[in-house]
């Protein structure tokens, strides 16, 4: 990816677009292991496991970027 | 948004987590060792096992059970007869010094559900999980601490929807999940924040706000006890409670007559606050994850074993009913409970880091004051 485009601003689609697809498996996962047993619960707490996994990802995912980006 | 309105949702975001935030700290940290609670009680003491069903076997008449405990209970009362939800071979009886004292210094005696021997007394007012539940739960301050911390609840969940509204700003110049490790510290940990943040929001929403739902369970007991309770039991109201009880095993036998597809989960006894001065109440619930959270309550005329009425429970107890596993997160075995903890411990690094946030740059603002001062020429 080239710097410019690193620095244009992001729309509220472009921010929340990530967050809100989280929040949407998430809330799935609570229902779905809520309303059955055995493969619900695999699926519930599956679905629960992916923002933790993503977070996980980013964390531990080594800082690339060169330079200073723009506050 | 204008510099103004962003000002201002700052400052709700600053203000409702600094507010909160030791609290908060306090019910994460304990909350952590109680999601395990089950496992961790088990460990941390040595129960007598209890013998293991053999298939379509009966199990013990419960005036057998109650007979046995109550043998070790001299001069005590009963309260609650419940039946284990994690060990259907276990019956605890829930034991207080009158019918009708209050019921949170009861003692537990466990029985055999098959063969209605007496088990142990597991002691549930000491130790340490005791210790962990009472701060998660009123910080050993009865129900103005349970309010207390259903206040700082809600000022957590104006914190959660205020740093949504912050998120965005920060996050202009920003791919989703950049953590810029090379920048300064302050940097890093509002990356970090952020990151945590927002993978967390629904999850901490939703366990926050069953928990604050948590925190009025004693005021949904006293509403269901004037507005529903009061009505069932219609005339009978006042009376003394009876000596002489008829059997509890025919009393749920007439309550599973009346709904032949629940299975009981527990007793109150006469005098108690789920039910009157007269009556059993056989609280009954189904059998699917579901439906074994939402209860019915069976009231028996305790002096003669006649059936007096029976209904669904309003919609504030089944909002609190379904919120509690909701917030224990103790329905999708263990799994789901290291899941739980997790994002546990996620939740208590964005709270430490917006803490760190707070102190940081306000250490920055009043740095930046004084050179600024120091440069105006004295005069």
């Amino acid at each position: 990816m080239t710097q410019p485009a690193k620095r244009r601003l992001r729309t509220l689609k472009d921010i929340f677009l990530i967050p809100a697809l989280l929040g949407v498996v998430s809330a799935a996962g609570l229902v779905i292991a809520l309303v059955g047993d055995g493969l619900y619960d695999a699926v519930g707490w599956a679905l629960l496991g992916v923002p933790c996994a993503i977070a996980l990802w980013h964390l531990l995912r080594p800082d690339t970027r060169t330079g200073r980006n723009a506050r | 948004m204008t510099t103004n309105a962003l000002r201002r949702w700052s400052w709700v975001h600053t203000w409702s987590s600094l507010v909160c935030t030791l609290f908060l700290l306090l019910l994460c940290v304990t909350g952590l060792p109680l999601i395990f609670h089950e496992e961790l009680d088990d460990l941390l003491s040595d129960h007598v096992p209890a013998s293991v069903a053999t298939p379509g076997a009966p199990k013990a008449n419960l005036d057998t059970v109650v007979a046995n405990g109550m043998a070790k209970a001299p001069g005590e009362f009963l309260q609650f007869l419940i039946w284990d939800r994690d060990d259907p071979n276990v019956i605890f009886l829930s034991v207080a010094k009158a019918p009708d004292a209050p019921s949170d210094k009861n003692r537990a005696i466990r029985v055999d559900a098959n063969t209605g021997d007496y088990l142990d007394a597991p002691d549930f007012q000491s130790g340490f999980m005791y210790i962990m539940l009472k701060l998660h739960t009123d910080m050993f301050a009865g129900l103005p601490g349970k309010l207390f911390l259903g206040l700082m609840g809600i000022l957590f969940c104006a914190a959660i929807v205020s740093g949504v509204v912050l998120y965005a700003p920060s996050m202009r110049k920003l791919d989703f999940g950049t953590v810029r490790t090379k920048r300064t510290r302050l940097i890093r940990w509002l990356d970090l924040h952020n990151l945590l943040g927002a993978v967390t929001i629904v999850w901490v929403l939703v366990v926050g706000f069953t928990g604050v739902i948590n925190t009025w369970a004693d005021l949904v007991l006293k509403l269901w006890q004037f507005d529903q309770l009061t009505e069932m039991v219609g005339p009978f109201k006042d009376q003394p409670i009876p000596q002489k009880m008829v059997s509890v095993q025919q009393a749920t036998q007439t309550a599973r007559e009346k709904l032949p597809t629940m299975t009981p989960l527990f007793i109150a006894y006469p005098g108690t606050a789920f039910t009157s001065r007269t009556h059993y109440a056989i609280f009954l619930h189904g059998d699917t994850p579901m439906t074994s959270r939402l209860l019915q309550p069976v009231l028996i005329d305790a002096r003669d074993g006649s059936f007096t009425d029976t209904r669904a429970l309003p919609w504030y107890v089944t909002t609190l009913l379904l919120s509690q596993p909701l917030h224990f997160g103790d329905y999708g075995g263990m799994p789901l409970k290291i899941v739980w903890a997790l994002l546990d411990i996620a939740t208590i690094v964005v709270l430490g880091s917006g803490v760190y946030l707070w102190v940081a740059r306000r250490r920055r603002t009043r740095a930046a004051l004084r050179v600024a001062r120091a440069q105006v020429p004295a005069t």
